[in-house]
Protein backbone atom coordinates (compact mmCIF):
# COMPACT_ATOMS: atom_id res chain seq x y z
CA UNK A 1 0.00 0.00 0.00
CA UNK A 2 2.74 2.47 1.01
CA UNK A 3 4.83 1.41 -1.98
CA UNK A 4 1.90 1.90 -4.33
CA UNK A 5 1.24 5.37 -2.90
CA UNK A 6 4.86 6.47 -3.36
CA UNK A 7 5.20 4.91 -6.80
CA UNK A 8 1.96 6.44 -8.14
CA UNK A 9 3.03 9.92 -7.05
CA UNK A 10 6.55 9.25 -8.37
CA UNK A 11 5.03 8.43 -11.77
CA UNK A 12 2.99 11.64 -11.59
CA UNK A 13 6.07 13.69 -10.72
CA UNK A 14 8.23 12.12 -13.43
CA UNK A 15 5.49 12.63 -16.04
CA UNK A 16 5.09 16.25 -14.92
CA UNK A 17 8.86 16.71 -15.14
CA UNK A 18 8.94 15.32 -18.67
CA UNK A 19 6.05 17.60 -19.65
CA UNK A 20 7.97 20.59 -18.27
CA UNK A 21 11.17 19.42 -19.97
CA UNK A 22 9.41 19.59 -23.37
CA UNK A 23 8.48 23.23 -22.63
CA UNK A 24 12.01 23.97 -21.40
CA UNK A 25 13.48 22.52 -24.63
CA UNK A 26 11.20 24.74 -26.72
CA UNK A 27 12.08 27.88 -24.77
CA UNK A 28 15.15 27.21 -22.66
CA UNK A 29 15.60 29.28 -19.52
CA UNK A 30 17.34 28.67 -16.21
CA UNK A 31 14.10 28.76 -14.12
CA UNK A 32 12.30 26.45 -16.57
CA UNK A 33 15.08 23.90 -16.22
CA UNK A 34 15.31 24.45 -12.46
CA UNK A 35 11.64 23.60 -12.09
CA UNK A 36 12.03 20.55 -14.33
CA UNK A 37 14.88 19.36 -12.09
CA UNK A 38 12.63 19.96 -9.03
CA UNK A 39 10.02 17.58 -10.35
CA UNK A 40 12.56 14.96 -11.47
CA UNK A 41 14.31 15.13 -8.08
CA UNK A 42 11.04 14.75 -6.17
CA UNK A 43 10.04 11.88 -8.47
CA UNK A 44 13.28 10.01 -7.82
CA UNK A 45 12.92 10.75 -4.08
CA UNK A 46 9.50 9.10 -4.09
CA UNK A 47 10.81 6.06 -5.97
CA UNK A 48 13.55 5.68 -3.33
CA UNK A 49 11.06 6.04 -0.46
CA UNK A 50 8.84 3.21 -1.74
CA UNK A 51 9.55 0.14 0.46
CA UNK A 52 9.37 -2.14 -2.59
CA UNK A 53 12.39 -0.33 -4.07
CA UNK A 54 14.12 0.68 -0.82
CA UNK A 55 14.54 -2.77 0.71
CA UNK A 56 16.27 -4.45 -2.28
CA UNK A 57 18.39 -1.33 -2.81
CA UNK A 58 19.60 -1.17 0.81
CA UNK A 59 20.21 -4.90 0.76
CA UNK A 60 22.19 -4.73 -2.50
CA UNK A 61 24.58 -2.03 -1.29
CA UNK A 62 24.73 -3.41 2.28
CA UNK A 63 23.86 0.02 3.71
CA UNK A 64 20.70 0.02 5.84
CA UNK A 65 18.55 3.17 5.42
CA UNK A 66 20.63 4.41 2.49
CA UNK A 67 17.38 5.02 0.62
CA UNK A 68 16.39 7.57 3.29
CA UNK A 69 19.59 9.55 2.75
CA UNK A 70 19.31 9.40 -1.04
CA UNK A 71 15.60 10.23 -1.00
CA UNK A 72 16.10 13.17 1.35
CA UNK A 73 19.02 14.40 -0.74
CA UNK A 74 16.84 14.42 -3.85
CA UNK A 75 14.04 16.18 -1.94
CA UNK A 76 16.41 18.94 -0.78
CA UNK A 77 17.82 19.34 -4.31
CA UNK A 78 14.18 19.77 -5.43
CA UNK A 79 13.56 22.30 -2.65
CA UNK A 80 16.69 24.25 -3.62
CA UNK A 81 15.56 24.38 -7.26
CA UNK A 82 12.11 25.61 -6.17
CA UNK A 83 13.78 28.35 -4.13
CA UNK A 84 15.82 29.41 -7.18
CA UNK A 85 12.64 29.49 -9.30
CA UNK A 86 10.91 31.63 -6.65
CA UNK A 87 13.84 34.05 -6.62
CA UNK A 88 13.47 34.36 -10.41
CA UNK A 89 9.72 34.99 -10.09
CA UNK A 90 10.17 37.95 -7.76
CA UNK A 91 13.44 39.40 -9.01
CA UNK A 92 14.62 37.87 -12.29
CA UNK A 93 17.74 39.84 -13.13
CA UNK A 94 18.82 41.59 -9.97
CA UNK A 95 22.19 41.16 -8.29
CA UNK A 96 20.38 40.47 -5.02
CA UNK A 97 18.56 37.53 -6.52
CA UNK A 98 21.79 36.00 -7.85
CA UNK A 99 23.28 36.37 -4.38
CA UNK A 100 20.21 34.79 -2.84
CA UNK A 101 20.28 31.84 -5.25
CA UNK A 102 23.95 31.28 -4.52
CA UNK A 103 23.18 31.37 -0.79
CA UNK A 104 20.51 28.67 -1.15
CA UNK A 105 22.96 26.47 -3.09
CA UNK A 106 25.67 26.95 -0.43
CA UNK A 107 23.16 26.14 2.32
CA UNK A 108 22.10 23.04 0.38
CA UNK A 109 25.69 21.84 0.17
CA UNK A 110 26.14 22.47 3.91
CA UNK A 111 22.86 20.67 4.74
CA UNK A 112 23.70 17.69 2.54
CA UNK A 113 27.23 17.42 3.92
CA UNK A 114 25.90 17.56 7.49
CA UNK A 115 23.20 14.99 6.75
CA UNK A 116 25.68 12.62 5.06
CA UNK A 117 28.09 12.96 8.02
CA UNK A 118 25.34 12.35 10.55
CA UNK A 119 24.06 9.42 8.51
CA UNK A 120 27.53 7.85 8.33
CA UNK A 121 27.96 8.37 12.04
CA UNK A 122 24.62 6.71 12.74
CA UNK A 123 25.81 3.55 10.92
CA UNK A 124 27.75 2.60 14.04
CA UNK A 125 24.43 2.11 15.89
CA UNK A 126 21.74 -0.52 15.03
CA UNK A 127 19.73 0.52 11.88
CA UNK A 128 16.44 0.72 13.80
CA UNK A 129 17.88 3.46 16.00
CA UNK A 130 18.19 5.75 12.99
CA UNK A 131 14.59 5.27 11.92
CA UNK A 132 13.19 5.57 15.41
CA UNK A 133 15.38 8.58 16.23
CA UNK A 134 16.87 6.99 19.30
CA UNK A 135 20.29 8.47 18.57
CA UNK A 136 21.34 12.13 18.73
CA UNK A 137 22.79 11.83 15.19
CA UNK A 138 19.44 10.79 13.85
CA UNK A 139 17.64 13.67 15.56
CA UNK A 140 20.19 16.19 14.26
CA UNK A 141 19.84 14.69 10.77
CA UNK A 142 16.06 15.20 10.84
CA UNK A 143 16.32 18.76 12.12
CA UNK A 144 18.79 19.77 9.39
CA UNK A 145 16.57 18.17 6.77
CA UNK A 146 13.25 19.70 7.85
CA UNK A 147 14.74 23.17 8.36
CA UNK A 148 15.92 23.41 4.77
CA UNK A 149 12.78 21.79 3.40
CA UNK A 150 10.47 24.03 5.44
CA UNK A 151 12.23 27.13 4.09
CA UNK A 152 11.54 25.99 0.52
CA UNK A 153 7.90 25.04 0.96
CA UNK A 154 6.95 28.06 3.09
CA UNK A 155 8.38 30.49 0.48
CA UNK A 156 6.50 28.65 -2.30
CA UNK A 157 3.31 28.65 -0.21
CA UNK A 158 3.40 32.41 0.38
CA UNK A 159 4.15 33.28 -3.23
CA UNK A 160 1.50 30.98 -4.74
CA UNK A 161 -1.23 32.15 -2.35
CA UNK A 162 -0.36 35.79 -3.06
CA UNK A 163 -0.35 35.57 -6.86
CA UNK A 164 -3.38 33.27 -7.12
CA UNK A 165 -5.48 36.29 -6.11
CA UNK A 166 -4.17 38.39 -8.98
CA UNK A 167 -4.54 36.02 -11.90
CA UNK A 168 -7.63 35.97 -14.09
CA UNK A 169 -6.63 32.74 -15.89
CA UNK A 170 -8.88 30.07 -14.38
CA UNK A 171 -6.41 27.22 -14.67
CA UNK A 172 -3.37 29.15 -13.51
CA UNK A 173 -5.33 30.43 -10.50
CA UNK A 174 -6.46 26.92 -9.61
CA UNK A 175 -2.89 25.69 -10.10
CA UNK A 176 -1.44 28.34 -7.79
CA UNK A 177 -4.07 27.54 -5.17
CA UNK A 178 -3.16 23.86 -5.41
CA UNK A 179 0.54 24.63 -5.07
CA UNK A 180 -0.21 26.83 -2.03
CA UNK A 181 -2.28 24.06 -0.44
CA UNK A 182 0.38 21.45 -1.25
CA UNK A 183 3.07 23.62 0.32
CA UNK A 184 0.91 24.20 3.41
CA UNK A 185 0.69 20.41 3.76
CA UNK A 186 4.47 20.31 3.25
CA UNK A 187 4.97 22.73 6.15
CA UNK A 188 2.70 20.56 8.28
CA UNK A 189 4.78 17.51 7.29
CA UNK A 190 8.00 19.27 8.33
CA UNK A 191 6.51 20.26 11.71
CA UNK A 192 5.09 16.80 12.41
CA UNK A 193 8.33 15.10 11.30
CA UNK A 194 10.43 17.33 13.57
CA UNK A 195 8.01 16.95 16.49
CA UNK A 196 7.90 13.16 16.15
CA UNK A 197 11.70 12.93 16.00
CA UNK A 198 11.94 14.98 19.20
CA UNK A 199 9.14 13.02 20.87
CA UNK A 200 10.68 9.64 20.03
CA UNK A 201 14.08 10.79 21.25
CA UNK A 202 12.41 11.89 24.52
CA UNK A 203 10.54 8.57 24.57
CA UNK A 204 7.11 10.18 24.15
CA UNK A 205 4.34 9.00 21.86
CA UNK A 206 4.57 10.40 18.29
CA UNK A 207 1.72 12.30 16.61
CA UNK A 208 -0.72 10.48 14.34
CA UNK A 209 -0.46 7.10 12.58
CA UNK A 210 2.92 6.50 10.89
CA UNK A 211 1.39 6.02 7.41
CA UNK A 212 -0.20 9.47 7.57
CA UNK A 213 2.79 11.37 8.90
CA UNK A 214 5.48 9.64 6.85
CA UNK A 215 3.63 8.79 3.64
CA UNK A 216 0.26 10.50 3.14
CA UNK A 217 1.45 14.02 4.00
CA UNK A 218 4.55 14.15 1.73
CA UNK A 219 2.79 12.29 -1.06
CA UNK A 220 -0.21 14.69 -0.98
CA UNK A 221 2.11 17.70 -0.89
CA UNK A 222 4.01 16.52 -3.98
CA UNK A 223 0.88 15.46 -5.87
CA UNK A 224 -0.66 18.91 -5.39
CA UNK A 225 2.64 20.56 -6.33
CA UNK A 226 2.97 18.69 -9.61
CA UNK A 227 -0.70 19.00 -10.59
CA UNK A 228 -0.83 22.68 -9.60
CA UNK A 229 2.33 23.62 -11.43
CA UNK A 230 1.31 21.92 -14.69
CA UNK A 231 -2.47 22.35 -14.85
CA UNK A 232 -2.08 25.78 -16.48
CA UNK A 233 -0.71 23.93 -19.52
CA UNK A 234 -2.81 20.79 -19.82
CA UNK A 235 -6.04 22.04 -18.19
CA UNK A 236 -7.28 24.02 -21.22
CA UNK A 237 -6.39 21.12 -23.55
CA UNK A 238 -8.31 18.70 -21.37
CA UNK A 239 -11.30 21.06 -21.44
CA UNK A 240 -11.13 21.30 -25.24
CA UNK A 241 -11.01 17.49 -25.42
CA UNK A 242 -14.05 17.26 -23.17
CA UNK A 243 -15.92 19.80 -25.33
CA UNK A 244 -15.06 17.80 -28.46
CA UNK A 245 -16.43 14.65 -26.83
CA UNK A 246 -19.61 16.43 -25.67
CA UNK A 247 -20.19 17.86 -29.18
CA UNK A 248 -19.58 14.47 -30.78
CA UNK A 249 -21.95 12.70 -28.37
CA UNK A 250 -24.64 15.31 -28.95
CA UNK A 251 -24.15 15.11 -32.75
CA UNK A 252 -24.62 11.34 -32.59
CA UNK A 253 -27.67 11.58 -30.35
CA UNK A 254 -29.38 13.97 -32.76
CA UNK A 255 -28.76 11.51 -35.62
CA UNK A 256 -32.00 9.47 -35.53
CA UNK A 257 -34.29 12.53 -35.59
CA UNK A 258 -32.20 14.35 -38.20
CA UNK A 259 -32.05 11.28 -40.45
CA UNK A 260 -35.80 10.66 -40.38
CA UNK A 261 -36.60 14.32 -41.09
CA UNK A 262 -33.99 14.55 -43.86
CA UNK A 263 -35.73 11.65 -45.65
CA UNK A 264 -38.92 13.67 -46.12
CA UNK A 265 -37.65 17.28 -46.12
CA UNK A 266 -34.22 17.25 -47.82
CA UNK A 267 -34.83 20.72 -49.27
CA UNK A 268 -34.17 22.23 -45.82
CA UNK A 269 -30.56 21.01 -45.83
CA UNK A 270 -27.97 23.20 -47.54
CA UNK A 271 -25.89 21.31 -50.13
CA UNK A 272 -22.72 21.51 -48.05
CA UNK A 273 -19.80 19.18 -47.71
CA UNK A 274 -19.53 18.98 -43.93
CA UNK A 275 -15.99 17.57 -43.94
CA UNK A 276 -14.27 20.89 -43.29
CA UNK A 277 -16.55 21.87 -40.40
CA UNK A 278 -15.47 21.29 -36.81
CA UNK A 279 -17.49 18.81 -34.76
CA UNK A 280 -19.03 21.75 -32.85
CA UNK A 281 -20.17 23.33 -36.13
CA UNK A 282 -21.50 20.01 -37.43
CA UNK A 283 -23.53 19.57 -34.26
CA UNK A 284 -24.82 23.15 -34.52
CA UNK A 285 -25.78 22.61 -38.18
CA UNK A 286 -27.65 19.47 -37.20
CA UNK A 287 -29.69 21.40 -34.59
CA UNK A 288 -30.56 24.18 -37.04
CA UNK A 289 -31.41 21.74 -39.82
CA UNK A 290 -33.70 19.79 -37.48
CA UNK A 291 -35.45 23.04 -36.58
CA UNK A 292 -35.76 24.01 -40.27
CA UNK A 293 -37.18 20.61 -41.15
CA UNK A 294 -39.66 20.76 -38.25
CA UNK A 295 -40.86 24.11 -39.65
CA UNK A 296 -41.12 22.57 -43.12
CA UNK A 297 -43.41 19.88 -41.71
CA UNK A 298 -45.50 22.33 -39.73
CA UNK A 299 -48.56 21.97 -41.97
CA UNK A 300 -48.52 18.22 -41.30
CA UNK A 301 -48.47 18.40 -37.49
CA UNK A 302 -51.58 16.84 -36.00
CA UNK A 303 -53.23 19.23 -33.47
CA UNK A 304 -54.97 16.28 -31.77
CA UNK A 305 -51.64 14.59 -30.97
CA UNK A 306 -50.01 17.84 -29.87
CA UNK A 307 -52.91 18.55 -27.48
CA UNK A 308 -52.03 15.42 -25.52
CA UNK A 309 -49.01 17.40 -24.21
CA UNK A 310 -48.81 19.77 -21.27
CA UNK A 311 -46.47 17.46 -19.39
CA UNK A 312 -44.05 18.97 -16.98
CA UNK A 313 -41.18 16.51 -17.26
CA UNK A 314 -38.65 16.76 -20.06
CA UNK A 315 -39.03 13.12 -21.05
CA UNK A 316 -42.84 13.30 -21.27
CA UNK A 317 -42.83 16.57 -23.25
CA UNK A 318 -40.17 15.18 -25.58
CA UNK A 319 -42.20 11.99 -26.09
CA UNK A 320 -45.26 14.03 -27.13
CA UNK A 321 -43.19 16.12 -29.55
CA UNK A 322 -41.58 12.96 -30.98
CA UNK A 323 -45.03 11.43 -31.57
CA UNK A 324 -46.20 14.60 -33.36
CA UNK A 325 -43.06 14.64 -35.54
CA UNK A 326 -43.36 10.92 -36.40
CA UNK A 327 -46.97 11.44 -37.44
CA UNK A 328 -46.06 14.58 -39.45
CA UNK A 329 -43.37 12.63 -41.30
CA UNK A 330 -45.89 9.95 -42.17
CA UNK A 331 -48.48 12.56 -43.26
CA UNK A 332 -45.91 14.28 -45.46
CA UNK A 333 -45.07 10.94 -47.12
CA UNK A 334 -48.76 10.38 -47.78
CA UNK A 335 -49.27 13.99 -48.91
CA UNK A 336 -52.06 14.80 -46.44
CA UNK A 337 -51.56 18.03 -44.45
CA UNK A 338 -53.33 18.19 -41.09
CA UNK A 339 -56.32 20.48 -40.76
CA UNK A 340 -55.20 23.66 -39.00
CA UNK A 341 -51.65 22.47 -38.20
CA UNK A 342 -50.36 22.37 -34.65
CA UNK A 343 -48.01 24.76 -32.91
CA UNK A 344 -44.41 23.71 -32.56
CA UNK A 345 -43.78 22.85 -28.94
CA UNK A 346 -40.69 24.30 -27.29
CA UNK A 347 -40.81 24.25 -23.48
CA UNK A 348 -39.91 27.76 -22.28
CA UNK A 349 -36.79 26.67 -20.43
CA UNK A 350 -35.31 25.08 -23.57
CA UNK A 351 -34.08 26.41 -26.89
CA UNK A 352 -32.63 29.62 -25.49
CA UNK A 353 -29.00 28.72 -26.14
CA UNK A 354 -26.96 25.94 -27.65
CA UNK A 355 -26.92 23.84 -24.48
CA UNK A 356 -30.66 23.91 -23.76
CA UNK A 357 -31.61 23.55 -27.44
CA UNK A 358 -29.35 20.56 -27.68
CA UNK A 359 -30.75 18.99 -24.52
CA UNK A 360 -34.31 19.36 -25.76
CA UNK A 361 -33.74 18.04 -29.27
CA UNK A 362 -31.57 15.16 -27.98
CA UNK A 363 -34.48 14.18 -25.71
CA UNK A 364 -36.89 14.40 -28.66
CA UNK A 365 -34.48 12.34 -30.78
CA UNK A 366 -34.26 9.65 -28.08
CA UNK A 367 -38.05 9.60 -27.71
CA UNK A 368 -38.41 9.50 -31.50
CA UNK A 369 -36.32 6.31 -31.65
CA UNK A 370 -38.67 4.73 -29.09
CA UNK A 371 -41.78 5.88 -30.99
CA UNK A 372 -40.32 4.49 -34.22
CA UNK A 373 -39.47 1.10 -32.71
CA UNK A 374 -42.94 0.90 -31.11
CA UNK A 375 -44.60 1.69 -34.46
CA UNK A 376 -42.49 -0.87 -36.30
CA UNK A 377 -43.09 -3.53 -33.64
CA UNK A 378 -40.71 -6.22 -32.47
CA UNK A 379 -38.28 -7.41 -35.14
CA UNK A 380 -39.06 -10.72 -36.78
CA UNK A 381 -42.85 -10.54 -36.40
CA UNK A 382 -43.43 -8.61 -39.65
CA UNK B 1 -18.29 22.52 -48.78
CA UNK B 2 -16.56 24.83 -51.18
CA UNK B 3 -13.31 25.86 -49.46
CA UNK B 4 -13.43 29.33 -51.04
CA UNK B 5 -16.94 29.84 -49.69
CA UNK B 6 -15.81 28.86 -46.23
CA UNK B 7 -12.74 31.11 -46.31
CA UNK B 8 -14.84 34.00 -47.61
CA UNK B 9 -17.36 33.57 -44.79
CA UNK B 10 -14.67 33.22 -42.14
CA UNK B 11 -13.11 36.47 -43.36
CA UNK B 12 -16.51 38.21 -43.22
CA UNK B 13 -17.11 37.01 -39.63
CA UNK B 14 -13.57 37.97 -38.58
CA UNK B 15 -14.03 41.48 -39.98
CA UNK B 16 -17.43 41.77 -38.31
CA UNK B 17 -15.94 40.70 -34.98
CA UNK B 18 -13.14 43.26 -35.32
CA UNK B 19 -15.51 46.07 -36.28
CA UNK B 20 -18.40 45.60 -33.87
CA UNK B 21 -17.52 42.62 -31.71
CA UNK B 22 -19.52 39.40 -31.46
CA UNK B 23 -20.96 39.23 -27.96
CA UNK B 24 -19.95 36.26 -25.83
CA UNK B 25 -22.18 35.36 -24.05
CA UNK B 26 -24.52 35.89 -26.96
CA UNK B 27 -26.82 38.92 -26.81
CA UNK B 28 -28.71 39.54 -30.05
CA UNK B 29 -30.04 42.97 -29.10
CA UNK B 30 -26.62 44.30 -28.13
CA UNK B 31 -25.19 42.88 -31.35
CA UNK B 32 -27.90 44.51 -33.47
CA UNK B 33 -27.42 47.86 -31.71
CA UNK B 34 -23.74 47.86 -32.60
CA UNK B 35 -24.47 46.76 -36.16
CA UNK B 36 -27.01 49.58 -36.59
CA UNK B 37 -24.41 52.09 -35.45
CA UNK B 38 -21.81 50.62 -37.76
CA UNK B 39 -24.09 50.63 -40.81
CA UNK B 40 -25.70 53.96 -39.92
CA UNK B 41 -29.15 52.44 -40.60
CA UNK B 42 -31.80 51.19 -38.21
CA UNK B 43 -32.66 47.49 -38.20
CA UNK B 44 -36.19 46.43 -37.29
CA UNK B 45 -37.20 42.89 -36.42
CA UNK B 46 -40.62 41.80 -37.67
CA UNK B 47 -41.78 38.45 -36.24
CA UNK B 48 -44.30 36.44 -38.24
CA UNK B 49 -45.70 32.95 -38.35
CA UNK B 50 -46.19 31.05 -41.59
CA UNK B 51 -47.94 27.69 -41.78
CA UNK B 52 -47.94 26.97 -45.53
CA UNK B 53 -45.57 24.22 -46.73
CA UNK B 54 -42.40 25.67 -48.31
CA UNK B 55 -42.91 29.06 -46.65
CA UNK B 56 -39.96 31.34 -46.00
CA UNK B 57 -38.80 31.45 -42.40
CA UNK B 58 -36.84 34.66 -42.72
CA UNK B 59 -36.56 37.63 -45.03
CA UNK B 60 -34.54 40.82 -45.31
CA UNK B 61 -36.24 43.82 -46.84
CA UNK B 62 -33.96 46.79 -47.34
CA UNK B 63 -35.72 50.10 -47.98
CA UNK B 64 -34.12 53.50 -48.53
CA UNK B 65 -34.28 54.23 -44.78
CA UNK B 66 -34.45 50.99 -42.81
CA UNK B 67 -33.51 47.29 -42.85
CA UNK B 68 -36.45 45.06 -41.95
CA UNK B 69 -35.74 41.51 -40.85
CA UNK B 70 -38.77 39.23 -40.93
CA UNK B 71 -38.34 36.07 -38.93
CA UNK B 72 -40.45 33.06 -38.06
CA UNK B 73 -41.44 33.19 -34.40
CA UNK B 74 -42.97 29.73 -33.98
CA UNK B 75 -39.63 28.13 -33.19
CA UNK B 76 -36.95 28.12 -30.50
CA UNK B 77 -35.16 31.35 -29.58
CA UNK B 78 -31.84 29.95 -30.80
CA UNK B 79 -33.38 29.14 -34.16
CA UNK B 80 -34.97 32.60 -34.37
CA UNK B 81 -31.56 34.16 -33.69
CA UNK B 82 -30.06 31.98 -36.41
CA UNK B 83 -32.72 33.05 -38.89
CA UNK B 84 -32.07 36.72 -38.04
CA UNK B 85 -28.31 36.19 -38.36
CA UNK B 86 -28.83 34.56 -41.73
CA UNK B 87 -30.39 37.82 -42.94
CA UNK B 88 -27.58 39.78 -41.27
CA UNK B 89 -25.25 37.48 -43.25
CA UNK B 90 -26.81 38.78 -46.47
CA UNK B 91 -26.28 42.36 -45.28
CA UNK B 92 -22.65 41.98 -44.30
CA UNK B 93 -21.83 40.00 -47.45
CA UNK B 94 -23.40 42.82 -49.52
CA UNK B 95 -25.77 40.48 -51.31
CA UNK B 96 -28.06 42.22 -53.72
CA UNK B 97 -30.82 39.68 -54.07
CA UNK B 98 -31.62 36.44 -55.83
CA UNK B 99 -34.92 35.21 -57.19
CA UNK B 100 -37.35 34.42 -54.39
CA UNK B 101 -39.27 31.22 -54.79
CA UNK B 102 -42.22 32.40 -52.77
CA UNK B 103 -43.35 35.72 -54.20
CA UNK B 104 -46.89 35.43 -52.81
CA UNK B 105 -45.65 35.18 -49.23
CA UNK B 106 -43.28 38.11 -49.73
CA UNK B 107 -46.12 40.26 -51.08
CA UNK B 108 -48.31 39.23 -48.14
CA UNK B 109 -45.63 40.02 -45.54
CA UNK B 110 -44.84 43.38 -47.09
CA UNK B 111 -48.53 44.31 -47.18
CA UNK B 112 -49.33 43.20 -43.65
CA UNK B 113 -46.38 45.02 -42.07
CA UNK B 114 -47.01 48.19 -44.08
CA UNK B 115 -43.42 48.76 -45.18
CA UNK B 116 -42.58 52.42 -45.35
CA UNK B 117 -40.32 53.85 -48.07
CA UNK B 118 -38.96 52.44 -51.30
CA UNK B 119 -38.05 48.74 -51.21
CA UNK B 120 -34.50 48.22 -52.55
CA UNK B 121 -33.56 44.66 -51.51
CA UNK B 122 -35.58 41.55 -50.75
CA UNK B 123 -33.80 38.35 -49.70
CA UNK B 124 -35.40 35.37 -48.02
CA UNK B 125 -34.35 32.24 -46.14
CA UNK B 126 -36.09 29.20 -47.55
CA UNK B 127 -34.03 27.11 -49.93
CA UNK B 128 -30.28 26.98 -50.40
CA UNK B 129 -29.81 26.63 -54.11
CA UNK B 130 -28.16 30.04 -54.55
CA UNK B 131 -24.57 30.58 -53.43
CA UNK B 132 -25.71 33.75 -51.65
CA UNK B 133 -28.02 31.65 -49.45
CA UNK B 134 -25.22 29.24 -48.60
CA UNK B 135 -22.94 32.15 -47.74
CA UNK B 136 -25.52 33.78 -45.46
CA UNK B 137 -26.22 30.44 -43.79
CA UNK B 138 -22.55 29.78 -43.11
CA UNK B 139 -22.01 33.29 -41.74
CA UNK B 140 -24.90 32.71 -39.28
CA UNK B 141 -23.44 29.32 -38.35
CA UNK B 142 -19.94 30.70 -37.74
CA UNK B 143 -21.25 33.53 -35.56
CA UNK B 144 -23.73 31.64 -33.43
CA UNK B 145 -22.01 28.28 -33.00
CA UNK B 146 -19.23 29.93 -30.96
CA UNK B 147 -21.18 32.80 -29.39
CA UNK B 148 -24.18 30.76 -28.16
CA UNK B 149 -22.09 28.28 -26.18
CA UNK B 150 -22.71 28.76 -22.48
CA UNK B 151 -19.73 30.54 -20.97
CA UNK B 152 -18.28 29.97 -17.54
CA UNK B 153 -18.42 33.05 -15.34
CA UNK B 154 -15.04 34.74 -15.41
CA UNK B 155 -13.60 36.21 -12.28
CA UNK B 156 -12.84 39.90 -12.40
CA UNK B 157 -9.53 40.78 -10.85
CA UNK B 158 -8.32 44.26 -10.07
CA UNK B 159 -5.54 45.36 -12.41
CA UNK B 160 -2.30 44.51 -10.56
CA UNK B 161 0.58 46.92 -10.06
CA UNK B 162 3.29 46.74 -12.78
CA UNK B 163 5.57 44.87 -10.39
CA UNK B 164 2.92 42.26 -9.56
CA UNK B 165 1.95 41.97 -13.23
CA UNK B 166 5.57 41.29 -14.21
CA UNK B 167 5.91 38.60 -11.53
CA UNK B 168 2.62 37.09 -12.62
CA UNK B 169 3.87 37.00 -16.20
CA UNK B 170 6.99 35.11 -15.10
CA UNK B 171 4.90 32.63 -13.06
CA UNK B 172 2.75 32.06 -16.12
CA UNK B 173 5.84 31.35 -18.25
CA UNK B 174 7.00 28.59 -15.91
CA UNK B 175 3.76 27.24 -14.40
CA UNK B 176 1.23 28.28 -17.03
CA UNK B 177 0.73 27.30 -20.68
CA UNK B 178 3.91 25.85 -22.19
CA UNK B 179 5.29 27.49 -25.35
CA UNK B 180 4.59 25.79 -28.67
CA UNK B 181 6.93 22.91 -29.45
CA UNK B 182 9.77 23.82 -31.82
CA UNK B 183 8.65 21.23 -34.38
CA UNK B 184 5.00 22.28 -34.45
Amino acid sequence: MTSALFLVVAALLLSGATYKAVGACAEPSRPAWAFTVTLYALGVAHVLRAPAIAQPLNHAVHAPNLNVLLGNTMTLIGACCVLIVLVYFTDPAGRRSRRKSRLWIILLIIALTAMTGLFAWSLTAPPADFLEHRSAQSLAYVLVYVTYLAAGVSDACQLSARYARHTADRYLRLGLQMVALGCAIGILYCLVYAYNALALRAQHAPLGPVIVTSAVLPVTCCALLVIGSTIGGWGPRLERGWEWWADYRSYRRLGPLWGALADVAPEAIPPQDMASLTIGQKRYRRLIEIRDMILTLRAYRDPALAAVGGESSLAAAAATEATVIASAIQARREGRPAAGGADIAVPPEFGTDLATESRWLEAVSAAFTTVRSTEEGPRGLH
Amino acid sequence: MDRDLRHRCEAVVRTLDQRIGISVPWDLNAFLDRLEQDRGRPIELVPFSATAPGALCGMWVGTDSVDLIYHEQATSLLHQDHIILHEIGHMVCNHTGAALSNAAQVRYLLQTSAVRGHVETVLGRGAYTAVEEQEAELVATLILERAARPTRPTRTVLPPSPEVAATQQRIETIWGRPPARPWS
